[in-house]
């Protein structure tokens, strides 16, 4: 295989069968409960994948350097949710109060840190840790855009009440991911 | 759409991740995993109290969420020793409940009622979405082969979690509206509180 198509082959499969969202869940509850229309979600995935950007650089460099101690990533890669936090608060996004009395804000940090630990995971320390960010970051933002689309969809007001809620979401999503992974489970 | 949360929607929001990834590797880990959210769950909550208004504040609330990564780490770090046939299936979910939504709900609600009925409704969904996961995508339960194949594979996988999160939860949805299910563990929780109390 050629360098080229090398490259082709590892941004395809991470943005489609090894999509961080579907298949690892990465930021999911995140992309549920964020976006917002789809004429809005173009802006705000393009905060949030930047932010997200931020932190899977910083959390790539930081492991290398600091790889004999590992037992520190979780709180390099917990300041660094923090950091991207205050990021997207900066651009207005993630502000007031969710539910159950929790601020917007922690919608976003599992997320983060769950994003910082699938990529460094899988890091070999080379041009292809970049690709896969690359990747990983282009997923995340398609997977954003088609849930923001969705949920204008589902929230028609002919729907029964019951179809409004996340349930009706999560079986699409099923369907999305069996189809990204190439129905690999027949 | 988050408008008129209902608990079950409410809980299945919270602990998405959790019901999405604690139950890949069967009923025993998903067991495992929820009681151990539960539990970090229960000394946040009991930090929290300690110091009321310091962790009210943004300050607080970050050291509150270092805390609660720091107790998860170290649950990340001791139960693999202690359930030895599970320790392949501790991975970095496992780090992620300390930042689970659920953990830190309700937290300024200093009655017991709505922290147990969160937890209850929390462990049941878990335990659904398990044994739903583990019987259809491996054909086992608590690890005795019940089917020669497994009957529905993709269960046992990323699209499987998703459909049958949707399908108990939705499950549970109905029922709990059918049975006027909601209002009634309230009831009962704050009775037996009471009860208790006295």
């Amino acid at each position: 295989m050629s360098e080229m198509s090398e490259i082709i082959f590892i941004f395809l499969d991470q943005l489609l069968k090894n999509n961080l969202v579907l298949i690892s869940f990465t930021a999911v509850l995140l992309i549920i409960v964020e976006t917002p229309k789809l004429r809005a979600a173009f802006k705000t995935g393009t905060i949030i994948t930047g932010a997200m950007g931020f932190t899977a650089i910083s959390a790539w460099i930081f492991s290398y350097y600091l790889g004999s101690i590992n037992f520190v990533f979780p709180a390099v890669y917990f300041l660094n949710s923090l950091i991207a936090i205050k990021i997207i608060k900066s651009y207005g996004l993630l502000q007031g109060e969710w539910i159950a009395g929790l601020k917007r804000e922690i919608i976003a940090l599992a997320g983060l840190l769950a994003f910082q630990f699938n990529l460094i995971e899988k890091a070999a320390y080379n041009y292809q840790d970049l690709i896969i960010i690359t990747a990983s970051l282009a997923g995340f933002y398609l997977i954003f855009i088609i849930v923001a689309a969705l949920k204008e969809q589902l929230d028609l007001k002919e729907n029964q009440e019951i179809f409004k809620k996340e349930y009706t979401l999560f079986l699409v999503l099923a369907f999305l991911t069996a189809i990204m992974s190439g129905f690999n489970f027949l | 759409m988050n408008d008129n949360l209902t608990l079950v929607n409410k809980i299945s929001l919270l602990a998405l991740l959790a019901l999405l990834a604690g139950t890949a590797n069967g009923v025993l880990f998903a067991l495992i995993f929820a009681l151990s959210l539960s539990l970090i769950a229960l000394i946040v909550k009991f930090i929290y109290l300690i110091n009321e208004s310091f962790f009210d504040q943004k300050e607080g609330q970050v050291i509150l969420w270092g805390l609660g990564l720091g107790i998860s780490y170290f649950l990340y770090a001791l139960l693999p020793q202690i359930f030895e046939s599970q320790a392949q299936h501790f991975n970095y979910y496992f780090i992620l409940i300390g930042v689970t939504p659920l953990v830190y709900a309700d937290l300024k609600n200093s009655q017991v009622t709505q922290f147990l009925l969160n937890h209850t409704l929390f462990l049941d969904l878990m335990l659904a979405v398990s044994i739903l996961r583990e019987l259809l995508g491996q054909g086992s339960l608590l690890n005795y082969q019940i089917f020669n194949s497994p009957p529905l594979s993709i269960a046992n996988n990323a699209a499987g979690a998703f459909l049958i999160l949707a399908i108990s939860a939705f499950i549970y949805e109905i029922l709990t509206k059918k049975l006027n299910l909601e209002t009634t563990l309230v009831k009962e929780t704050v009775d037996n509180f009471e009860s208790e109390e006295k």
